[in-house]
């Protein structure tokens, strides 16, 4: 009951002019970044973050988390009309999409997209309101030793985010953690790997790694794939059959369980999930055999899974402070810059925040709706902006972005060297996700270790006397092992998916 | 000599090396920091300790197959952007924004697009302009000042 009064008061704020603005907002630059290749949810919300400086933790978050479910929506565009996937998480749905499309069905294609999303997206939501507090609470009675655990857990996930390479995805992790030790030792005061140069006392500007990482590096390589894509295919009957959409409820029902169920799990990405949504739907579904022809199911599977899989990843970041897939990564970074610390303390603490940001994915997911089925049309033209002029553009922004931090050119610098870093760890198959997990949380590891060993007068028998902290860990190591067992078996490149960007 | 050369240019050493350069960073940064389980230079000395091992295993025995990318071999085009970028950034403060942006976005456009001049030049100004008000005027963003007062 409590539930649904924190849920009413949320709504009561989501529905505010400005959240609702910028709710809107986020939508739009989401279905855009979805819409347009070579930019993804998570360079999306890396270059935007710095530009939300001006605005209130509460209004800023929910454009940002906008910007990432509004992605999974708009992905589906450019896979179903052009056969390129706008992210990752539409790759499968250009096996269907793109048939249905050449055989004069692109609108019931572009429309079960947008219905299955939003029926999927909506039901997590649900999953997600009564879902995440429990767990919160679970995890309310922790400690030190505990959250040493619990971000042991988190750091699980560099497994299975590690791309084709687990040691380049482990050396990456340790880049970041390195990274994150640069300037002041918060306890001793000691400085490290500041090199005499007094702007990295203050340590490494966030922002501008991750817009160096994701934004100046993927412009870097997206412009060597010349990506210029027309669309020729004639959008007609934006609305499927009423027995198109009996075939599709039970997939639909089905790619719901399965995306949100599998996206609470750290490490699985949307990408990842609905390309198993798709198979599964393959096996079960009465339309199997038809599935790569154009199958209405085909569309309506991976394009629902991969939005409930959305919703399902914010109950371990909102929760737990664990974020399951890159751009959750950089979102959670977002809401440390803002002084929220995602987890257990979140609901307590914040809860006006937290249930106003829930609220406005509900509301969030209506717009989406609105936006991807009669405008499905615009965004398809939008396909056209060739990438010559849009990759330069994503690079003034970019800089903007990164100036926008301290006023600093030195921050710009920093980002522009991450560029080139970012580029030659797409080049040499290194990921760059696990160096911005452990950039994130190896400070809390350092300091929740260092107090939890303060506790017991440097003893490290604590986390053995303390069956949470040891129970979160001992879960961690399963976690990592199970990843690492279905990584053999899959062969390279199967839980981690060469690029993990868009999803 | 050569044979040690060919060797170590494999990327995958290549980037082992770098690694191994920064874990001996690490390690340095690390050791006259140690003061028992609890000191700052603890962190360090473990990550860069691990980060030599890593390092080393992919020097001795690099990876195989293609990488993401489609070959570690970057283009022409990357370069020269990035290289655009370095002096669009050094630009920046004796331009001023608005200017440095129009040069910037006009390179690219007639570099990455082979577009006429006659389309490149005002569309690049157009841009520049366009960012220079929402930002600076809009968003109240302090972007740097020329010597013209744009």
């Amino acid at each position: 009951m409590e539930t649904f009064s924190l849920l009413a008061n949320g709504f009561a704020a989501a529905l505010s002019p400005q959240n609702l603005l910028f709710a809107f907002f986020g939508s739009v630059l989401g279905t855009l970044v979805g819409v347009l290749p070579g930019i993804g949810p998570t360079s999306g919300i890396a270059i935007l973050l710095p530009l939300t400086a001006f605005l209130p933790p509460t209004p800023a978050i929910i454009m940002l988390a906008a910007i990432y479910y509004g992605a999974m929506y708009g992905g589906s565009t450019t896979a179903i009309l052009v056969n390129i996937p706008g992210e990752v998480s539409s790759v499968v749905t250009t096996l269907d999409g793109y048939q249905m499309a050449r055989q004069g069905r692109a609108g019931q294609a572009l429309a079960i997209a947008a219905i299955s999303s939003f029926f999927a997206g909506t039901l997590s939501l649900v999953g997600l309101t009564f879902f995440a507090p429990p767990l919160a609470d679970i995890a309310l009675a922790i400690g030190p030793p505990e959250y040493t655990g619990l971000v042991i857990l988190a750091l699980a996930v560099v497994v299975s985010l590690s791309g084709r390479s687990l040691r380049k995805g482990l050396a990456s992790a340790l880049l970041g953690a390195l990274i994150a030790m640069v300037g002041l030792d918060p306890q001793s005061g000691r400085q490290r790997f500041t090199f005499g140069v007094p702007q990295l006392i203050g340590g490494i500007d966030f922002i501008s790694v991750i817009i160096g990482l994701y934004a100046i590096a993927e412009v870097l390589v997206s412009i060597e794939k010349a990506i210029a894509s027309v669309s020729t295919i004639p959008i007609t009957r934006l609305f499927p059959s009423l027995a198109d959409l009996k075939a599709c409820m039970g997939t639909m029902v089905r790619c719901t369980l399965v995306g949100f169920g599998l996206g609470v799990l750290p490490g699985c990405t949307p990408g990842a999930i609905s390309f198993l949504s798709y198979d599964l739907e393959r096996r079960v579904s009465r339309a199997g055999p038809q599935f790569g022809t154009g199958a209405i199911q085909g569309v309506a599977a991976p394009e629902g899974a991969n939005n409930a899989a959305t919703s399902g990843g914010f109950v371990p970041l909102l929760a737990l402070g664990i974020p399951p897939t890159p751009a959750l990564a950089v979102l959670l970074g977002g809401l440390m810059i803002y002084g929220l610390q995602p987890g257990p303390l979140l609901f307590e603490k914040q809860p006006e925040f937290v249930w106003t940001v829930i609220a406005s994915m509900y509301v969030g997911n209506v717009m989406l709706l609105i936006l991807n089925l009669p405008l499905v049309g615009i965004w398809a033209r939008l396909v056209m902006v060739p990438y010559p002029v849009l990759g330069p553009l994503i690079l003034i922004f970019s800089v903007l972005g990164a100036f926008s931090v301290r006023n600093s050119t030195f921050d710009v610098w920093v980002a522009l060297a991450f560029g080139l870093l970012g580029y030659a760890m797409r080049k040499l198959d290194f990921s760059e996700t696990p160096l911005v997990l452990t950039l994130i949380l190896t400070p809390i590891l350092e300091s929740s270790l260092r107090q939890s060993l303060s506790m017991s007068a440097g003893d490290v028998r604590i986390f053995l006397e303390r069956p949470v902290a040891l129970g979160l860990a001992a879960l961690g190591v399963v976690l990592a092992a199970a990843t690492l067992y279905a990584r053999r078996r899959a062969g390279a490149g199967a839980t981690g998916a060469p690029r993990q960007e868009g999803s | 000599m050569h044979r040690i050369t060919e060797w170590l240019l494999r990327p995958d050493r290549l980037a082992a090396l770098v690694l191994l350069a920064v874990a001996g960073v690490a390690i340095r940064e690390g050791a006259p920091l140690r003061e028992g389980i609890m000191g700052p230079g603890l962190a360090p000395l473990v990550a860069g300790a691990l980060l030599a091992v890593l390092a080393l295993g992919l020097l001795l025995w690099p990876d195989r197959g293609p990488t993401a990318e489609g070959g570690a071999a970057p283009g022409r085009r990357a370069p020269w952007t990035f290289l655009a970028l370095v002096l669009y950034v050094l630009l920046l403060r004796p331009l001023g924004f608005a200017l440095a942006s129009a040069i910037f976005l006009a390179a690219l456009f007639r570099f990455l697009g082979r577009y006429p001049l006659w389309m490149v030049v005002p569309a690049a100004a157009a841009s520049a302009g366009l960012l220079n008000v929402v930002f600076r005027w809009g968003l109240q963003f302090p972007l740097p000042v020329g010597p013209w007062g744009f």
